[in-house]
Order: C-alpha cells, then sequence, then structure tokens
C-alpha cells in the first residue's frame, strides 16, 4: 500500500545511494521513515548512516529487526562497534539469552542470517572470541554453502597445526572438500608421476596415437557438479602426456618433429624452474589444453625435458576453465605456503595460467614463499617484477622491505619507504616498510614508533608485532621484546618468527631449556627451515650435547647448503668433537665461497693453531687484520697467544 | 681514585655533534634526571630537550650536580655536554668531574675536566679499567652517574648547561647466541637473522 509519496522517496534514496550522494540519501531516507515504517525501510535508512559514518544510529535503527538481511547488517554493525556478544545474537536469531537452549540451537542454525555470508562473520566473531574450535566450525559451515568465500578458507588455514592435512594426497583431498572441481583428480603431482611412469613406459611409442583420442575426449564435459562443468578428459590427457615426456624426452622430442607438431614457445631453464612470462621477462604465447591437440603439446626443447623436475607442471599449466577449478589450485597453493611447503607452493602457484600469475596477489606470495625459504635473490626478482606489473601496489610489499632489510639494500629501502608513503599513509604495510627503512639505517628507536603505528591501524598484523620484538631486541629491552613476541604469538598462532624471538630472548638470558623448547615450537610450524635446525643446534651446543647438535647443523646444511651462518656452526661443532680435518675442510670449503670475511679466517687460524700450524694460523690472522683493520686488538692478542700458550679453548670466546 | 690519566685539562670540543651511530646510541631516557637546583623555566627538560638555545640554570650555591639515575645496572660509553663560553661567559663551568657508583653515596670519580673558555660539545668515554691500570672495557657498568660543576669561568655562582647526553655501546647482536660471530659480508649476514 504504497503512496505516490513513498515510491518517490525510495526511488531518490536508491538514486543517491547509487551516485555515492550519501548525506542525500540519508536526508530523504528519513523522510521516508517518517511515511512508513517497515523493515526494509530501516534496513535503508541503516545503510545511509552506515555509509556516513554514524555506525550507533544505524545500530538503534537496527536493533529489533528480524527480517535476514536486516539481522545480518545489524551483526555487521556491531562487530564494528565491537558489540561482539550482540553480534552473534543478532546472526543467530536469538531474541534474548532465554532462548538459546541445544534445542533451539539447530533451528537457529538453519535461520543464519545470509547463510554462508553470516556463517564467515560469526567465524570472525567467535575468532575475536577466542573461541578457535567454534570459529573453525563456522567457516567450515560457510564454505560449504559458498565455495566462493575465499576469506573463509584463507582464515580456515591460518589457524594451528592441528587442523591442516599433512602428506601430499590429503592436501588435495582436503581442497576438494572446500572447492569441488568436477576433475577430482589431484592437480599437483609430485609422486604420482612416478608411479605411473612404471605402468606408461609402454606407451613410449605412441604419442601419435594418444593424440588421435583426443577430439573426443577434449570437448565432453564431465562434471559432477550441475553447477560447475569442468572438462574432465582434458585434464587427464594433460597428465598422460606428461608421464610419457619425463620418462623419455628424447623420444618425444623426436616424434613430435616427426609429427609435424609446430614448434611450441613453452620452454623452461633447467636450473631455475622459470616459467614463461614470469621472472623472465619472456612474452610467450599461454599454454592452452583444450586447443587442437596436434599443436604445440609437446613441443618443449630438449633442456626441459632432461629437467629432474617431475611436475606435470613441465609441459602445462593448469587449466583454470571455471570459478572453483581456479579456486582449488589458488587454495592449494595457499594451504601449501600456509604449511611452509615452500618449494611446493610456488609451484603451485606458478602452475596457475599466466594471467591469473601475473597479478600482484600471487606474485606477493611467491615473494613471500622465496623469503621463507631465504632465497632472497629470487625473493628480490618477483618483487621487482610485481612493481612492474602493478605499480599502485602497496600490499604484499611489506615481505619486499624484509627481503631487501637482509640484503642491507638501504637506497632501494629508502625509495620503497617514500612510495608507500605517497601512496597510502593509513595501511599498516606501509609503516611496515618505513620501520624496516628506519631499522636498517639503525634508527631503532623510530623504528619502534613507526611499527607501532603499523599496529595501531591493524592490531591483528602478526608480522608488525613480531619486528617491534626484534627492534625492542636490537636495544636490549628483552622485556618489552617478549611482550611483543607474545602478542604475536596470540595474533597469529602459527608465527613461527615470533617464537624464534622468544627462544632468542631465552639464549640470550642462557636458559637454554626454555630457549629449546621455543625453537621446537617453531620447528613444528615450519619443519623445513633450516635455520630454526641451526638455532636448535646452537642450543643443543650450549647445553653440551655436541652429537645431537651436529645432527641438527646437518639437516640444517641438508634443507639449506648455502648458509654460511650453518657452515660456521657446524666447523664449531666438529672442532668441539675433536674431528678437527672435517672441520678444516669445511672452513677451506667456506672461505672459497666467501674470502672477504673476516670472520671465517680469525676461526680458520684458531683451527690451524689447534692442529699445531703455526704458520698458517699467522697466514689467516694476518689476512684477518688485512680484512678488517679496525678490528685489529683481537687479532693481535690472538697472534700473541699463538706463540705463548696451547690451549684452543682460550681463545673459543672471541 | 683519581688517576692521572682521568683529569683532563683544556680538551678538545667535538668536531660533529655525537648522536646515535654504529658504536653508541643514546640512553638517557631511560634514567631519572634530577638537579641540584634550577631556575624557573630553566631545568632538566631544557637540559634534555635536544636543543642548544635552551639551557638549565642552577640556582644555589656550588657545587652543583647533574643526577642520572638508571633503573638497572646499564653499560656506559660516553658522557657528552655542550656548553658555550661565548654566550654563558661566567655561567660556564670551568672545572667538572665525573663520578659513577651503584647509588648516590656510593660513587667514585672517574673523571675529572678542566675547560677554558669552552664552545660547543665535548664527549669524555669511560673506560673501565683494573687495579694496574689496563683498560678491561671501553665502557662503565652502572646504576648512577653524576656530574658535578665545581666551578664556574670567572667564578660565577650559578652554571649554564645547554645539553648533556649518556651514551651506551652500541650491542648490535641479532642473535641471542654468542657462538655466532657478527658477520660483516651482507652474502653471510644475510642468512645469520631472521625477520
Amino acid at each position: 500500500m504504497k503512496t505516490v509519496l513513498q515510491q518517490q522517496l525510495k526511488d531518490a534514496v536508491h538514486n543517491s545511494l547509487k551516485n555515492e550522494l550519501y548525506d542525500n540519501a540519508a536526508f530523504l531516507c528519513e523522510r521516508l521513515f517518517a511515511e512508513i515504517d517497515n523493515e526494509e525501510v530501516r534496513l535503508l535508512l541503516a545503510e545511509c548512516y552506515d555509509k556516513i559514518n554514524k555506525p550507533t544510529k544505524a545500530y538503534e535503527i537496527l536493533l529489533k529487526c528480524q527480517e535476514e538481511a536486516n539481522r545480518y547488517k545489524l551483526a555487521k554493525l556491531c562487530f564494528k562497534l565491537n558489540k561482539l556478544s550482540d553480534a552473534e545474537k543478532a546472526l543467530l536469531g536469538i531474541q534474548s539469552t532465554l532462548n538459546s537452549s541445544s534445542l533451539d540451537e539447530r533451528r537457529q542454525h538453519k535461520s543464519v542470517a545470509n547463510g554462508a555470508a553470516g556463517y564467515y562473520l560469526l567465524g570472525l566473531i567467535n575468532a575475536k572470541n577466542e573461541k578457535e574450535a567454534k570459529a573453525l566450525q563456522y567457516y567450515q559451515e560457510a564454505l560449504k554453502l559458498d565455495p566462493t568465500l575465499w576469506c573463509a578458507f584463507e582464515k580456515l588455514v591460518s589457524y594451528s597445526n592441528s587442523n591442516l592435512p599433512t602428506g601430499k594426497n590429503n592436501i588435495t583431498e582436503y581442497i576438494s572438500k572446500f572447492f569441488p572441481r568436477g576433475d577430482d583428480e589431484p592437480s599437483v603431482e609430485i609422486k604420482e608421476n612416478m608411479k605411473n611412469s612404471g605402468e606408461n613406459k609402454d606407451q613410449i611409442y605412441s604419442p601419435i596415437q594418444e593424440k588421435e583420442d583426443d577430439p573426443q575426449d577434449i570437448y565432453t564435459p564431465t562434471g559432477n557438479n550441475s553447477n560447475y562443468i569442468t572438462p574432465t578428459a582434458v585434464g587427464k590427457n594433460a597428465r598422460r602426456y606428461n608421464t610419457i615426456l619425463n620418462n623419455a624426452p628424447h623420444q618425444i622430442a623426436h616424434e613430435s618433429r616427426l609429427s609435424g607438431v609446430s614448434p611450441g614457445s613453452i620452454y623452461q631453464d633447467k636450473n631455475d624452474k622459470k616459467y614463461i612470462g614470469s621472472s623472465t621477462g619472456e612474452q610467450v604465447k599461454p599454454f592452452k589444453t583444450t586447443t587442437s591437440p596436434n599443436r604445440g603439446n609437446i613441443s618443449l626443447s630438449k633442456s626441459s625435458l632432461s629437467s629432474k623436475h617431475h611436475f606435470s607442471r613441465d609441459a602445462s599449466k593448469n587449466d583454470c576453465g571455471d570459478l572453483m577449478s581456479l579456486l582449488s589450485y589458488i587454495g592449494e597453493a595457499y594451504l601449501r605456503q600456509m604449511l611452509y611447503d615452500c618449494p611446493g607452493a610456488i609451484e603451485a602457484y606458478k602452475a596457475l595460467p599466466d594471467n591469473q600469475y601475473e597479478t600482484g596477489w600471487v606474485l606477493a606470495q611467491v615473494g613471500c614463499c622465496y623469503l621463507d625459504m631465504q632465497n632472497f635473490k629470487s625473493c628480490e626478482r618477483t618483487f621487482l617484477h610485481l612493481r612492474k606489473i602493478e605499480p599502485y601496489t602497496v600490499e604484499g610489499l611489506e615481505h619486499y622491505s624484509i627481503c631487501l632489510w637482509q640484503l642491507k639494500k638501504k637506497v632501494e629501502l629508502c625509495s620503497l619507504s617514500n612510495f608507500a608513503l605517497k601512496k597510502n599513509t593509513l595501511t599498516p604495510e606501509t609503516w611496515i616498510i618505513v620501520g624496516n627503512c628506519y631499522s636498517l639505517q639503525n634508527e631503532h628507536e623510530a623504528a619502534i614508533k613507526f611499527f607501532k603505528r603499523a599496529i595501531q591501524l591493524d592490531n591483528s598484523c602478526g608480522m608488525a608485532f613480531t619486528l617491534l620484538g626484534h627492534e625492542h631486541f636490537e636495544v636490549e629491552n628483552y622485556d618489552e621484546a617478549e611482550k611483543q613476541y607474545r602478542r604475536g604469538i596470540s595474533v597469529d598462532k602459527r608465527n613461527f618468527k615470533a617464537f624464534w624471538g622468544v627462544g632468542n630472548i631465552f639464549m640470550k638470558q642462557e636458559n637454554y631449556k626454555n630457549a629449546l623448547t621455543q625453537f621446537s615450537m617453531a620447528e613444528s610450524i615450519y619443519k623445513k627451515s633450516s635455520f630454526i635446525q641451526s638455532y636448535i643446534g646452537m642450543t643443543l651446543m650450549k647445553l653440551n650435547q655436541t652429537e645431537y647438535a651436529l645432527e641438527r647443523f646437518e639437516k640444517a646444511q641438508r634443507l639449506n647448503p648455502n648458509s654460511p651462518m650453518n657452515a660456521f656452526m657446524m666447523i664449531q661443532a666438529l672442532t668441539n668433537l675433536n674431528r678437527n680435518e672435517d672441520a678444516l675442510a669445511m672452513a677451506n670449503a667456506l672461505i672459497n665461497t666467501h674470502p672477504k670475511e673476516t670472520s671465517l679466517y680469525i676461526h680458520r687460524g684458531k683451527l690451524w693453531k689447534k692442529l699445531g700450524k703455526k704458520e698458517e694460523a699467522l697466514n689467516d690472522y694476518n689476512k684477518a687484520l688485512d680484512l678488517n683493520p679496525k678490528d685489529s686488538n683481537t687479532v693481535k692478542n690472538l697472534i700473541d697467544k699463538l706463540n705463548t700458550s696451547n690451549d684452543f679453548n682460550e681463545d673459543a670466546e672471541i | 681514585m683519581i688517576d692521572s690519566s682521568n683529569v683532563i685539562r683544556s680538551p678538545q670540543s667535538d668536531k660533529r655533534k655525537p648522536d646515535n651511530n654504529k658504536e653508541m646510541r643514546e640512553i638517557g631516557d631511560q634514567a631519572v634526571w634530577t638537579l641540584s637546583s634550577a631556575k624557573q623555566g630553566h631545568g632538566v627538560d631544557e637540559l634534555r630537550d635536544n636543543n642548544t638555545d635552551t639551557f638549565w640554570q642552577s640556582d644555589c650555591a656550588q657545587p652543583h650536580f647533574i643526577n642520572i639515575e638508571f633503573q638497572k645496572k646499564m653499560k656506559i660509553k660516553a658522557i657528552s655536554i655542550f656548553i658555550d663560553f661565548k654566550t654563558d661567559e661566567s655561567y660556564t663551568p670551568s672545572k667538572v668531574a665525573i663520578k659513577v657508583g651503584n647509588s648516590f653515596f656510593d660513587l667514585q670519580e672517574v673523571k675529572f675536566i678542566e675547560f677554558f673558555e669552552p664552545y660547543g660539545w665535548y664527549t669524555f668515554d669511560l673506560d673501565q679499567v683494573n687495579q694496574s691500570g689496563e683498560k678491561i672495557a671501553s665502557y662503565i657498568k652502572t646504576m648512577c652517574v653524576q656530574i658535578e660543576i665545581r666551578e664556574n669561568q670567572h667564578n660565577g655562582r650559578d652554571t649554564h648547561i645547554r645539553q648533556v647526553k649518556v651514551f651506551s655501546p652500541r650491542v648490535s647482536t641479532l642473535s641471542g647466541c654468542e657462538l655466532l660471530p657478527e658477520f660483516e659480508t651482507v652474502a653471510c649476514s644475510q642468512f645469520s637473522s631472521l625477520r
């Protein structure tokens, strides 16, 4: 029974909202509200008030509403105003606390406002209330109802270890639960190709036959799920091709030339596993499995085929024809990243189609993985590429700033800070970058100020807390540092760097047992971190368990053969165990790789002395003096001691 | 005990303003500063405001004291003061002693300086020496530091001091473990820290 006035007002309000004239909309909507008071109008009025930044007014308007959309809006407002219990009640449709018996809960579940989005908001609320189990349940419900809620997936996998899958097959199962593809074969086959290789050896000589099968298969959609149709057969064929390729590379190259396959333009560098169009910047046509089977599928240069890499990714990128497959591929990569399976994650991201890969978010994630792997050069390359593609983005560059800090590139970090400040001063990433810049210049007090700003802008940013902790550690405020690390952990339970930070403080305080506990927790999150293994080794050495320490150093060496820190510690361990020749061999190798590092010469000098070779020791000490004439006192003392005493351990403290 | 090496006559002023650098950082903010007396508007704030135009003016009989007390033992590497004969003339100190100790009743003099028409920043390094006079460390670990102004130029009664800074040695260990050396080349140091 709408009057003309009501209808006109309603249209006018909608018009203003559309054109973002929110004050006008609010005014007109108030007139409409005076005319008629119903749920629809209340929702509209609340929207207007929210847009003009008056959330409390909007909240009051929506308080007694029953409609789903109104309840959802009310919950959103409550969440913004930090009235978490009200938000939860609104979403679940609980009138008062008297109604919330367990019988009603089932009924209430059905009436969660706005379905999946409501569940997601419930998850956020419970997460803020530290009810982790309930939050996870809600996120899962949200994803079940609507698999496009990537945000729910992100939240789900960033929780504690016990929730996440381990092992390769479990990962694909886990992903397919949330992002069901029609084709439910795994996208990333790490070792399945190895299994298949045995069966497929007979097929080596018949690639042409395989190709002839294709025209029928490719164009039959076989999706089980009526909503998401994915071409199953295509995926399967791609894989069969690839197993063949991996087994008999030369054969295939030969065959493909015989069959007149046009030379494709896909190739990769054996050593760096680079892909087309990504870090190398080469412009190549993206690979498509839906095109004619006789073209481009297996034309690869020999060098790539002889790569030991067994991923099906070698020859094809994933076909992301529909949203579910795209989300599942990205989801898998993201999950691997959260599990700290960095090489796996990078492969999975690189398997995305080129147009998706060459985006800010994906490249930032890849850069972050490289950073965690301590591969700073690749990390820098990835981020430079990101900046070329999306020169307006600041999000994601905080990882780049850490990379630059590690590489001690002051100029680049300064220019990055200036860039970030120009673009947006209201985002935490900017202040993290600026903080890192000042920290690199040794202005730790200033860095502390900037990291605090980042926290003000986003108090769920685990990285900012960790960095703040590092800064406090640098100025020797160990209590404050520990506090910040712990806050970092409470905000992000898988923040292994914060665990390391607390362990580091314990080490400084010579509390080695507690340090070991913290490092072990860090290890349980990031099992393949060579850095954490080294630190566990160091702690064990301090606890006089040198054999176990050596095991850890060896493990760390396997995980990252490039780390001089680890090599140095291993030499120390070997020396302590009196395996002097092994220690010397490692020291020689290390010095060959890093000929300008003074501390290495000093240490090798001490080793020579232990072996009784005083001349060589003198040579090394003199070399150390040459390299660093400033810190001459320690070396001069060592040279004096060369002639006077024979005790190796005396020098050990220096 | 006052050693002859602790007595400095007519020191050279610093070429540059002493500030946080690779070797040291200012820790005055972690201490409680007290003055023996101060004129209204020329007190501790003016002494610590990083501005050499404002100054502390004392307001009683000599000797005047600046007491700096930390909550725990700190490593003190150097003390810097800024004084200006050209502007302050007879307010400028001429004999200054630096004492350290664990409380203000237990101070030991470690430096004694005689100025002659000083102008600018003057930094005094504090070293820890053992009984035979050998230098053990280039800092002193202490809780309290006292700067005593015994005499002023031209026998002035009150004194003007424009800035005082206290420096601690910078220990840049990102690692809690001393087994690790501090690598100089980036190629080595990039793997030695987790950020």
